[in-house]
């Protein structure tokens, strides 16, 4: 499984939908169950799962997926496309 | 200057005339800046100074912050500027209430002097552009943004007059680059651009401005009187009446001030920005956690960006300290809508709720998965149950006196289902119970069936001007008389 897939996964699994809901415009204005604390459980399943840590600033910079991918890139995570 | 006044229109009207007229881009900008600063004065008068300091304060102290080379730097510049706008903010919005509370104290301690109330007026918009301008500066802190290079650009994101007295308030990361014109042969200049009024976005606008003032005029002032013939004296009230008056307020509020919203955003669209909703039905949210992804989002994701997450992100394997931080947030949200207890116990039981369904959602993970809460009956299961809740906030909301509040409150909760003042009550507030029922039928049509105003703006001309002339000949004939401000305006 490459890891742009785990990055679906994870956030299938966070927010109980299915992967193919999940897109690079994907984020808290059309994920319905995407609030604070589901915010929270995301990132700790990503830190655990890609061995990263975030800070505030990039936490409060999520908007969409793409925005995690882009920060998990600025922790050399690099996701396969 | 209130939006649904005809003061307002003409106004509105003549800087797009100008707009449209004149196609230079100093101007342009020039004349949205001193109109907003003009439109604040119009209402407030002097106290327009306040927002002038606020956008120099932040202008320069974000400048500093981006420029300081080391972390304590940065740091200081960024208490600077937020103790100048929570300084501001303290002074003219909660001086009065902490000096009452002191005063208070001094007589239970019999200490014989008292101190004595500033009385300042509370500056309209206070709480909306200091909270937009301490974003700003945070952001740039944070790394996530680079400060304006222009003061007339930055004066334009604080001061511009549609969102500037009741939101929603702007984060400067999406509105600064509406802003902005790349002019491709020079290649990432930041220049201000040029507004062109298109017709799609006056359609849209205009569309979302009639709504908005169909919210307002024609519901949120009409349903006004049953909800001041109920809450005003409580004592005596049966149950269903205070349930009334709890859903009649929750209405009220929703169509006043999710109606100025769409004033506001729909202001903006027509000259070109897209500001995000402040509103996502809130009266269908599942849950307490989904009602603030719902309810002035603008409000709940700044506190939740700027208080929650910095509070709790450190510790958010203590689960302690993740409900604490959560109370905490949800105070300071109560409080920042007035000095007033009623305010703050709000924000307290609003807190109480996102503590409990966040403990219940780590007991019982799978518990959104379930068969049941994903059934169509789970889901109007949850819905009532959250909004039997929120409708109880309403209640604490409007009660500024405790005996009232506790009285009503009581009765929300424990049902005495006797009916005949209820009856009385609905007999002779026949007009807002028609309006309840008529705003549930049209706020389900359009839960259901997406985006309205979009649809609606989309209609062939002939249809669209049908519609327009229905909103505003229902406006006319209901207008309530007299310019009935905003609710939003006093905070």
């Amino acid at each position: 499984m490459n890891k742009k897939n785990d990055l679906n996964v994870i956030i299938a699994k966070v927010f109980s939908i299915s992967e193919s809901e999940v897109n690079d415009q994907s984020g808290p204005e059309n994920i319905e169950r995407w609030d604070s604390f589901n915010g929270l459980v995301l990132i700790d399943e990503l830190e655990s799962h890609f061995n990263v840590q975030f800070s505030v600033s990039e936490i409060t910079d999520v908007e969409t997926v793409a925005d995690i991918k882009r920060h998990l890139k600025n922790h050399n995570v690099v996701l396969d496309d | 200057m209130l939006f649904n006044t005809l003061d307002f229109l003409v106004f509105f009207f003549i800087i797009l005339c100008l707009i449209s007229q004149f196609k230079f881009r100093k101007f342009q900008h020039l004349l949205i800046i001193f109109s907003s600063i003009f439109f604040l004065y119009y209402t407030d008068s002097y106290l327009v100074t306040l927002l002038i300091f606020t956008i120099l304060l932040h202008f320069y102290v974000g400048k500093a912050i981006y420029n300081s080379q080391t972390v304590i730097r940065k740091k200081i510049f960024l208490l600077i500027g937020v103790i100048g706008s929570v300084g501001i903010l303290g002074i003219f919005k909660y001086a009065d209430f902490a000096i009452l509370q002191i005063n208070a104290f001094g007589m239970v301690v019999d200490l014989n002097s008292e101190i004595p109330l500033l009385n300042l007026a509370l500056p309209i918009g206070i709480s909306f552009y200091t909270f937009q301008s301490m974003s700003y500066i945070i952001d740039i802190y944070r790394g996530n943004l680079k400060p304006s290079k222009s003061l007339k650009e930055y004066a334009f994101f604080v001061a511009f007059f549609l969102p500037l007295v009741a939101g929603p308030i702007l984060r400067a990361s999406a509105f600064l680059p509406q802003l902005r014109e790349k002019i491709q042969q020079q290649g990432t200049t930041q220049k201000l651009k040029l507004f062109v009024i298109e017709n799609q976005n006056l359609k849209f606008g205009i569309t979302l401005m009639s709504l908005g003032f169909f919210k307002k005029m024609f519901f949120a002032d009409n349903i006004e009187p049953l909800v001041n013939n109920i809450f005003s004296n409580p004592i005596g009230m049966e149950s269903f009446s205070i349930m009334i008056g709890a859903i009649a307020f929750g209405v009220q509020m929703y169509c006043d001030f999710s109606g100025y919203s769409d004033i506001a955003i729909g202001g903006a669209a027509i000259l070109g920005f897209k500001i995000p909703l402040n509103f996502n039905k809130p009266f269908f949210a599942t849950s307490p956690s989904d009602y603030w992804t719902r309810w002035h989002i603008s409000l709940s994701t700044w506190v939740r960006d700027y208080l929650y997450y910095p509070l709790v992100f450190k510790n958010r394997k203590s689960s302690s300290l993740v409900f604490i931080s959560l109370l905490i947030s949800m105070i300071v949200m109560g409080i920042w809508h007035g000095a007033s207890w009623n305010f703050l116990i709000w924000g307290g039981i609003h807190g109480v709720f996102l503590v409990c369904f966040t403990m219940l959602r780590k007991k019982f993970p799978t518990a959104s998965s379930n068969k049941f809460f994903k059934s169509k009956l789970g889901k109007i299961f949850s819905i009532l149950v959250t909004q039997y809740l929120i409708f109880l906030t309403f209640i604490v909301f409007w009660m500024r006196d405790l005996e009232h509040m506790i009285y009503a409150v009581k009765k929300y909760i424990f049902l005495d289902f006797a009916l005949d003042k209820t009856i009385d009550i609905v007999d002779a507030n026949e007009f807002p119970i028609y309006l309840l029922i008529l705003f549930g039928i049209l706020h389900y049509l359009s839960y259901r069936n997406g985006n309205l105003p979009e649809r609606l703006s989309k209609l062939k001309i002939h249809y669209w001007i049908g519609v327009l002339f229905v909103i505003f000949l229902l406006v006319a004939m209901f207008y309530v008389g007299g310019n009935r401000e905003f609710i939003y305006f006093q905070f």
